[in-house]
């Protein structure tokens, strides 16, 4: 929450908050595009892509703060790189593949809970 | 004679030194020089044949074949070559040299030359180590060269076209012939010519002498060569000894830093607790400056001790990392960020969740009033107010004033990041530049010149580590810092491997970009503002003499870690 504090503070403009809800709004598009991509790489079974695509969102939901969504993408990559960080131990792809999935699932649940909260807080800030 | 005798000793400890290479024991020396203060040998010496003898037999020729027969019959390892002068018989060393020579296992070490009319030894050390002995009972080069020279070969000297090497020796005898087996006995020994006094002379010639200085300074220059050689093995085991020892030195000023910002955000929290105390009895002068607002929530938070606690805690929340509706992150820069009260323009208190929103107007308004009341209190009550501000105001941050816009280099995929990190910049009064990719970013640095680089390590085509050591190798001033989510110190050591000056941990907040900024950028700076722009213990600090001590205690730390840190990669960076 800090984070997005620090964000908020960025914006030169305290009544549309204009550049944090581009910022925001970026997000939520990166994140929709991902999770499409993420699936297509699930039915493809492509776990490289799906250890790029975890980092990838993990990068910008840390930026902004999300942690959740962080966790699941983390989890994402590190199984889509073969590795269970839970665990410690090597996976096969067979074994990764659901664990993404249901990670994933988990994932889009979280997203979904922030970018309610974050257009809500938006919608109370913007009036 | 002086001379001769001179040259008598002298000959003895050439001698004696190059037989440290040869098998050959003392015995050699004292056979064939028994002492030197016997004025008949050296009387001999001159006049007859090289070799003094015992027995003071004077004829010219006598002496050397006598001579022979006792140096065969005194030493084993003497060069005990019967020789005889009955024209018809070849000596036996020459014997023994062709049927070396015709030895086709040894041809690497010594072979005939390419026209056949000399021979060459290839591989001295070879020759004298394995062949010396076998064919001639003896491993002393000098000696065989000596030997050869009695028996008239003369070396050629290694002409620039010698196909064999600089190392090699070439000698020749027009009777020393591969086609003309029977010629050999023609090769007799010299008749005994008058010593010359041994000049260094690097054209082999008749006399003995040269020869044998010559390899008497290789064997010495050989001798130096080895001592070098493992001078320099030590120096590369210390050095890797000592790369060790700097990369745990390393690890510990990164885990010392850590310590030192959670040493100070301990104290902080003991500020706040006494600062409770304070506000308590001050609340009275806090809510008239917050009267005129709609803070109707704020009075109470003053005034009870109970909110306030929490508040600041909240506040304060770098220090509790409080799970609010799970979107607060644990901040892991968390010493660091009691520093993030640097603000450009509407002083935000952090807030924890929505609901305490109302702070954040209080922290506007307080803040914007609060300075002027801070400076003009702090003198009076400089522990209660600075206290205060430190905690509920925080202090604004100055744009410090450039002396020219420092620029910034921004190489980043994520736009996020990159939009984040640009305002941050933009916002310190820097000019921003972007690249997308490790190699683009390579390029524009080798036309452009930036003051500053921010380099993320995961970016395609090029990744942030190789980028940066393509970089170094054009240019190792300009500083360029990691932006990775991985600051584990064996990472950080491979950035700063790679010529990575400093490192910003991803997700950064804001206070860590600042921090950068300054850290690299002050130098451009018109005016000294660094306390000013530093986090609010120090800025704050600065204003409470009862605290200023922590100012002391972290930024010279700091500064010293970040200038030395800098110093050691421009070492490492030479490298």
């Amino acid at each position: 929450m800090e984070i997005f504090q620090q964000i908020l503070e960025l914006d030169d403009d305290d009544e549309t908050h204009e550049f944090s809800f581009g910022m925001v709004e970026a997000y939520f598009d990166q994140a929709v595009k991902t999770f499409e991509e993420m699936e297509k790489a699930i039915v493809k079974k492509d776990c490289d892509t799906l250890s790029s695509k975890g980092h990838f969102l993990k990068g910008s939901s840390a930026t902004l703060g999300i942690t959740k969504v962080r966790e699941a993408c983390e989890s994402i990559q590190n199984y889509g790189s073969l590795w269970d960080d839970k665990t410690g131990k090597a996976l096969t792809a067979d074994v990764a593949l659901p664990k993404i999935e249901a990670v994933l699932e988990e994932a889009k649940i979280s997203y979904g809970e922030a970018e309610l909260w974050l257009k809500n807080w938006y919608l109370d800030a913007r009036g | 004679m002086p001379q001769s005798s001179m040259n008598h000793s002298d000959r003895k400890t050439r001698r004696s030194q190059t037989i440290q290479l040869a098998s050959a024991p003392p015995l050699l020396t004292k056979s064939l020089y028994p002492t030197e203060s016997h004025p008949t040998i050296a009387t001999l010496d001159s006049s007859s044949g090289r070799y003094p003898t015992r027995s003071s037999s004077s004829s010219a020729h006598n002496p050397v074949s006598s001579v022979e027969d006792e140096l065969h019959s005194e030493s084993e390892s003497q060069q005990g070559k019967q020789d005889s002068c009955e024209p018809g018989t070849t000596s036996d060393f020459v014997k023994k040299l062709y049927r070396m020579l015709e030895e086709t296992e040894i041809v690497n070490v010594v072979s005939w030359g390419p026209k056949g009319d000399c021979f060459v030894v290839k591989d001295m050390n070879e020759f004298t180590k394995s062949i010396l002995p076998r064919i001639f009972k003896h491993s002393n080069f000098a000696s065989f060269v000596r030997q050869l020279n009695k028996y008239d070969f003369h070396k050629v000297k290694a002409s620039d076209d010698s196909p064999f090497g600089e190392q090699s020796w070439t000698f020749r005898h027009p009777e020393f012939r591969a086609d003309r087996p029977h010629s050999l006995e023609n090769i007799k020994r010299k008749v005994a010519i008058s010593r010359k006094p041994p000049a260094p002379q690097y054209v082999s010639s008749v006399s003995q002498g040269p020869p044998v200085e010559y390899i008497r300074t290789i064997e010495s220059l050989q001798a130096q060569v080895d001592h070098l050689t493992r001078a320099h093995d030590d120096v590369a085991e210390r050095l890797r000894a000592m790369e060790t020892n700097y990369k745990e030195v390393l690890n510990e000023m990164v885990n010392f830093q850590r310590d030192l910002g959670q040493h100070d955000m301990l104290v902080q929290n003991l500020i706040q607790h006494f600062l409770q105390v304070d506000q308590t009895v001050n609340s009275s002068c806090m809510t008239q400056h917050v009267s005129n607002q709609n803070t109707t929530s704020i009075s109470p938070f003053f005034e009870n001790p109970n909110t306030v606690n929490p508040f600041f805690a909240g506040q304060d929340a770098t220090t509790l990392p409080v799970d609010v509706d799970g979107y607060m992150t644990d901040v892991s820069g968390g010493p660091l960020n009691i520093e993030t009260s640097k603000d450009v323009s509407p002083f935000n208190l952090r807030t924890i969740d929505p609901p305490s929103r109302p702070d954040s107007v209080l922290a506007r308004l307080m803040t914007s009033g609060m300075p002027p009341a801070i400076s003009a209190k702090s003198s009076q009550e400089p522990s209660i107010y600075a206290m205060s501000g430190d905690v509920t105001v925080q202090k604004p941050e100055t744009t410090p004033a450039w002396s020219t816009t420092p620029r910034v280099f921004v190489v980043e995929d994520d736009q996020l990041s990159r939009n984040l990190c640009s305002k941050y910049i933009q916002d310190y009064g820097c000019s921003v530049d972007f690249a997308f990719d490790g190699a683009s970013a390579v390029n524009r640095m080798n036309i452009e010149e930036f003051d500053l680089v921010l380099m993320d390590t995961t970016i395609p085509k090029l990744d942030g580590c190789s980028a940066t050591s393509m970089v170094r190798q054009f240019n190792r001033v300009t500083p360029i810092v990691a932006i990775s989510s991985n600051v584990k110190p064996s990472q950080v050591m491979t950035y700063f491997t790679a010529g990575m000056t400093d490192v910003l941990g991803k997700p950064f907040a804001k206070a860590e970009v600042i921090e950068i900024l300054d850290k690299h950028l002050s130098h451009l700076k018109s005016t000294s503002t660094r306390t000013s722009s530093r986090g609010s213990i120090q800025s704050t600090v600065g204003k409470s003499p009862s605290f200023s001590s922590n100012m002391p205690l972290k930024r010279p730390w700091e500064e010293s870690i970040g200038s030395g840190g800098n110093r050691l990669l421009e070492k490492r960076g030479r490298c």
